[in-house]
């Protein structure tokens, strides 16, 4: 008891001297200019009320214990199954702040003004890209100040909110510092200065968060992966404003506590930052236009259209993607699953999504596939399964929080397998009653098979007959000569694969096993992916819904004759009425 | 113009209730615009009827519409006129190259969102007591079994979730299990997608077939679980 008073004694002794040797410090050495360019020193907030921690304890209790834990750990039963994990509230460290790096961020129970209340922002818009949703409709502003006041001053144990004595302040004036114009200087000289600064060394040549990608780790020892500046949806500190570059801005001033992601206010101006936030914000995927892709407010992720349209071309399909009969293709986003039906299940899926583009010819039909797989996995000897075989033994998880061989723990010591991608189409689809398809999980059974085609990055490209989620492939084996792998490179961190198929002859192909690509009609898609890095290999992949691939026929004619006959049409009509209305008019007067 | 004032009137005020008013109702949702369209449409023919069903009110309903077709002397509405004119039949032309040009739409299909359970799943009470002790261990299992899906929200939007068609079910939607019978959601846990009926599109259903990894008596507290964190209650007959 003496003891550990004397200890605090010490303690607190020890840090009222070290902040008045850091103040001292600071006058002799002009006091603004300690400050990084765009900061000013804040005050810490007053304590919540009693009864506002009270109410919040009742909020936590009923919302957030699930995952964040009893005692704010982060390791509440939903805990293992999410990627990235609820934070831990101990150590008083989070991610999206406007203060200096290392500070707390900013939290007042009675203040809950945007862009001065961090904390109440971020429970109020979630983290985007992970599963923190927003409260903002669940919980009133009243509930959402209460719970963080329960946490800031319960949960949080290592630091204190309203300690003078060891908490400072220094708030990023980001209401003040109005953006530079997004202009090709600036963002020029962005491109230049993400490479002075290094940023390039974990998020890559192209920004997709390729570098150094595997051997991070956050404050907790879980692997944690730079991010890809290509998915501006994905980012944390987005507030459900993707393409806002303030908030970029922010993310590079204060840096990201607990993270790698360190704080570049001290070796960067204001200029410099705005410079390299445009730079960042213009890598976003847009549409053709250049136009922010439209957002969907229930997944706060771009929007899907469930058509994979395949224009028609003369001679041959280009095999070059900077061709301009690929760039002229529209270009579909599919959104990706981690497959959670069946065990062994995906629940940390690293693809969740895949942009596809189609052509076809007379013969083929061609698919561009590309998505961002921050490593190129291919296994290293041989696997020990068949590529027919589905019911294969990869572990899913040990669902151990921090412990050795816990699903975080394990992120980087996965046996590495092959990347992988497939395109599932329906066999038989035209002949199918109305409703029915086989199941979108490699078929149904025998009556209701699916036609898969494989590529793997040990260059393989295979075809296949599913016939159920637990039945292992049908080889196909005269099939796989009329396929071709235009091409596979994996590049930046993404993946570019282009795979050729038949489209329907009647002719010369039989059709118990093969999709028969007719041109104007709904074609029932999936597809699936595999990162061999993620251990993922059999069932453990990630899945999409059911697309539709769609052969856009060569416009008919009757297209533009209709419309122009029935205009005229109606033209004659008009005119008859109203030679018609006055001859009798005329008649009448007469 | 006088007669037509009204059902102008009439017409924009139900477009204006359709579209802005409608949403805002509690329990309701946003129309989509070929059901507003319809409703438009019946408003229309009721006011024509309505308009046409004495000779009098006929001719009050038709001589502003003639006048300003064919009349003399309307003045500021000839230019009007000849917009009509011109316009009627581009609008037409376009409706018809809009119905004919390929469409990027995928085609619509029929999904029974609730198909009839099998009987030995038809009114099976919960034989897990309703305790708050019960209740709070079938939130863990929610939290650890069913939340990447259908999200700690209870709203469906787990972060698992997205890329799947259909979306998981939203159970704070009073349209989902505020609906339906205990014994309805333990068949749907216990026999998942694969378990639906032809109807109820089991091909493109992810809902896991629980049955094989989980007791019964946890999957009982899971909906205990699910009722309370969605602020729902269980249908019943009484």
């Amino acid at each position: 008891m003496m003891d550990s008073i004397t200890q605090k004694a010490g303690i607190i002794a020890a840090a009222a001297f070290g902040v008045v040797l850091v103040s001292s410090a600071g006058y002799s050495s002009v006091s603004a200019q300690g400050l990084p360019e765009g900061f000013k020193k804040g005050d810490l907030s007053p304590a919540p009320s009693a009864e506002m921690i009270e109410a919040g304890k009742r909020v936590y209790f009923t919302k957030c214990v699930w995952c964040h834990g009893v005692d704010g750990a982060g390791d509440g039963p939903g805990a293992d199954r999410l990627w990235p994990r609820p934070r831990n509230f101990n150590q008083g460290t989070f991610k999206i702040r406007h203060t200096a790096s290392g500070e707390l961020p900013l939290f007042d129970a009675k203040k809950p003004i945007a862009g001065q209340n961090d904390l109440f922002e971020t429970v109020t818009h979630g983290l985007p890209g992970s599963a923190m949703p927003p409260w903002e409709g669940i919980l009133s502003e009243e509930q959402r100040l209460q719970v963080l006041s329960f946490v800031t001053t319960e949960l949080v144990k290592d630091r204190k909110f309203t300690d003078k004595q060891s908490e400072t302040q220094t708030i990023l004036q980001l209401a003040e510092l109005k953006p530079k114009p997004a202009t090709d200087e600036s963002k020029k000289r962005g491109a230049e200065l993400i490479v002075e600064k290094k940023c390039v060394e974990c998020h890559g040549m192209e920004g997709r968060g390729d570098g150094n990608a595997f051997n991070l780790k956050d404050d907790w020892g879980f692997s944690i992966q730079p991010a890809n500046w290509h998915k501006c949806w994905n980012f944390r500190g987005s507030r459900q404003d993707p393409y806002n570059v303030a908030n970029i801005f922010r993310t590079f001033s204060t840096g990201v506590n607990g993270t790698p992601m360190p704080s570049f206010a001290d070796n960067t101006t204001v200029d410099e930052r705005w410079d390299i936030a445009n730079f960042v914000s213009s890598l976003c995927e847009r549409d053709p236009l250049g136009n922010p892709l439209p957002i969907d407010p229930l997944t706060d992720k771009p929007k899907i259209n469930f058509v994979i349209p395949s224009d028609l071309v003369e001679g041959e399909i280009p095999a070059e993607i900077e061709h301009e009969a690929w760039q002229k293709a529209p270009k579909r986003l599919v959104a990706m699953g981690g497959q959670i039906t069946h065990k062994p299940r995906n629940f940390v899926n690293r693809i969740d999504d895949i942009w596809v583009r189609s052509l076809y010819n007379d013969k083929y039909i061609v698919y561009l596939l590309e998505w961002d797989d921050r490593t190129k996995s291919v296994a290293e000897g041989k696997l020990p399964w068949a590529p027919t075989q589905v019911n294969i033994d990869v572990k899913e998880q040990d669902p151990k929080t921090g412990e050795e061989g816990s699903i975080a723990m394990k992120q980087n010591n996965y046996a590495v397998y092959n990347d992988a991608i497939a395109i599932e189409t329906a066999v038989k689809w035209k002949e199918l009653p109305a409703p029915i398809k086989p199941r979108y999980l490699f078929g149904t059974n025998d009556q209701y098979p699916m036609d898969i085609v494989k590529w793997e990055a040990d260059g393989s490209l295979r075809a296949f007959k599913g016939t159920g989620w637990d039945k292992d492939f049908e080889e196909r084996d005269n099939y796989e000569e009329a396929m071709k792998l235009v091409k596979s490179e994996w590049k930046n961190g993404r993946w570019y694969v282009m795979i050729q198929r038949p489209v329907g002859n009647k002719k010369d192909q039989d059709y118990d096993e093969d999709t028969f690509f007719e041109v104007g009609q709904y074609i029932p898609t999936v597809f699936f992916a595999w990162d061999g890095h993620n251990g993922d290999a059999g069932r453990k992949m990630a899945v999409s819904a059911f697309y539709y691939t769609f052969m856009n026929p060569p416009v008919p004619q009757e297209t533009y004759i209709y419309p122009v006959v029935i205009a005229v049409g109606v033209v004659l009509l008009e005119g008859w009425v109203l030679t018609r209305r006055a001859n009798r008019k005329k008649g009448k007067t007469l | 113009m006088g007669a037509l004032g009204k059902p102008i009137i009439l017409m924009v005020a139900m477009y204006a209730f359709l579209k802005f008013g409608l949403p805002n109702i509690p329990g309701s949702a946003p129309l989509p615009s070929s059901l507003i369209f319809l409703y438009l449409l019946l408003t229309a023919g009721g006011i024509f009827m309505f308009k046409t069903l004495s000779g009098e009110s006929k001719d009050a309903f038709w001589d502003p519409i003639r006048r300003f077709l064919t009349g003399e002397n309307i003045g500021g509405l000839q230019a009007l006129r000849y917009g009509v004119f011109i316009l009627f039949p581009l609008l037409v032309g376009w409706q018809t190259y809009g119905s004919t040009a390929v469409s990027d739409l995928p085609p619509t299909e029929s999904r029974t969102i609730h198909p009839a359970p099998p009987g030995e799943y038809t009114g099976l009470s919960n034989p897990v007591p309703k305790t708050p002790e019960n209740i709070m261990q079938g939130k863990g299992f929610y939290a650890a079994y069913c939340s990447p899906c259908h999200g700690g929200n209870f709203d469906g939007k787990g972060p698992a979730a997205r890329g799947f068609i259909p979306a998981p079910a939203n159970f704070a939607d009073p349209t989902t299990i505020a609906m339906l019978q205990e014994s309805y959601l333990f068949w749907r846990i216990k026999k998942g997608g694969v378990g639906l009926p032809i109807e109820g599109a089991p091909w493109k259903s992810a809902m896991p077939r629980w049955e094989v990894e989980l007791p019964d008596e946890w999957i009982w507290k899971i909906i205990l679980g699910e009722y309370d964190g969605a602020h729902q209650s269980p249908r019943t007959w009484e």
